[in-house]
């Protein structure tokens, strides 16, 4: 989710994993945020700034939001990356021991800020997949695809990827508060057109 | 903004009768074009919104590809038509199209909306974000070269509240403004006037830009686009 300096509607910004494995996620995740090279876009580099000034104030205060609510830093935080003394640089950032009643698990950041919410059983991750005002887009990750195709189906957004797919001719929008209406392929060319019936055209 | 929806407004009587095959043949010339242009684009978005070098030449734009791509393979066998008994179901262009986009993913925010509505024989006024507007420079000049009809594409640029505000003007007359309501809108309902259409170059036609003083914040040229 740290693609685009977290600057993406679709990104998976909630990472619900089984509470039994969460000392392993946290783990990965910290060691994937710390290896993103983060600078000046024009080098080479994984990350560059967010958009603007006023973004990188936003993200910075959700940042700040989460330390206050009492999410766990396990990697990144507040300020500039090292060595970066100027430009709307954000450190890569996740939170761990996040709940789903917290401001950053509510909102959306739109910056390179990931939250682990930890769940007991699939009832629960569903459960709080479902608790948000938002419903476009969903991920759902596991070597079982049966199981991982009965949890998409759970969920309420306009697309869940599954073990990371991609398709350019699946419909893109969303439930809830998101999106309005679908794009991408053949469904969005249904929002350009208009439906006219010519009733008696085919006399029987 | 005015003249912009006029123009595209002239033109939609034209291309809403178009063929399939006139459809598909814009946007094989679209595909050419922006498959000439890739290296500014992806230079674009790296100046435009910051993406680094890597990700504005590779996924970026190649989501401006896919779903030029994609656009074509749909429009190739799309159903405008389906019988149903004594009835005859058809699907029409749904007039000029209004289109707002953001600034997170420049290029696909506007492609997957423009393609999709040149195939289906809509028209568009583009308003591009303010924060983000560099790539959409060279995607009017993409459409340009490919012959886009006079008045299909009509970007203006960087016009901030003013462009914004234009878009919410309601239709004087004929077709309404099909808004696509997504990402970079910004509230507020002021129906007041644009104070001036500076903000609105490559009008089409053979009209010129009011004030071409302007095109030094852009850091491409604008063209007009071919006469339809």
């Amino acid at each position: 989710m740290m693609m685009n300096s977290g600057q993406t509607c679709s990104a998976a910004t909630r990472i619900l994993v089984p509470r039994a494995r969460l000392a392993e996620a946290e783990e990965a995740a910290r060691r994937a945020a710390e290896a993103i090279r983060v600078g000046d876009p024009r080098g080479d580099v994984d990350m560059g700034p967010v958009v603007s000034r006023k973004q990188f104030e936003t993200v910075q205060s959700y940042i700040q939001k989460g330390i206050e609510e009492g999410a766990r830093l396990i990697a990144g935080g507040p300020g500039r990356p090292e060595g970066l003394e100027r430009g709307y640089y954000v450190r890569p950032t996740v939170f761990s021991d996040v709940t789903n009643d917290m401001v950053i698990a509510r909102e959306e950041i739109f910056g390179p800020v990931a939250c682990l919410l930890a769940y007991e059983d699939l009832d629960e991750a569903v459960a709080i997949a479902n608790d948000s005002e938002y419903g476009l887009a969903g991920n759902v990750s596991g070597v079982d695809l049966e199981l991982a195709r009965a949890v998409a189906r759970r969920i309420r957004a306009g697309a869940i990827y599954i073990n990371g797919g991609f398709d350019f001719h699946a419909p893109f929008g969303g439930y809830k508060k998101s999106g309005n209406g679908r794009e991408w392929g053949e469904y969005g060319f249904h929002e350009y057109l208009e439906i006219k019936a010519l009733v008696g055209y085919n006399p029987g | 903004m005015d003249r912009a929806v006029a123009a595209a407004r002239r033109a939609f009587p034209r291309w809403s009768a178009s063929t399939r095959e006139e459809r598909l043949a814009l946007l094989e010339r679209i595909l050419e074009e922006y498959q000439r242009r890739l290296p500014d684009l992806g230079d674009a978005i790296t100046a435009e919104m910051g993406a680094p070098r890597g990700l504005a030449h590779g996924f970026q734009v190649q989501l401006g590809l896919g779903h030029l791509t994609t656009a074509i393979e749909v429009l190739r066998n799309f159903a405008f038509e389906e019988a149903r008994g004594p009835s005859l179901i058809v699907k029409e262009p749904i007039g000029v199209c209004g289109l707002i986009t953001p600034w997170n993913w420049p290029v696909n925010q506007v492609t997957v909306k423009v393609f999709p509505a040149l195939a289906t024989g809509c028209t568009v006024v583009l308003k591009p974000s303010q924060e983000a507007h560099f790539s959409a420079h060279v995607l009017a000049e993409i459409f340009d070269a490919a012959g886009v009809p006079a008045g299909g594409v009509q970007p203006g640029p960087g016009a901030g509240f003013r462009g914004g505000r234009g878009h919410r003007q309601p239709p004087r007359s004929g077709h309404g403004l099909h808004h696509r309501l997504r990402g970079g809108w910004r509230p507020g309902g002021h129906r007041r006037r644009p104070r001036r259409e500076a903000g609105v170059p490559g009008i089409g036609g053979q009209e010129r830009p009011h004030h071409p003083g302007r095109r030094k914040s852009c850091p491409n040229t604008w063209r007009e686009a071919s006469p339809g």
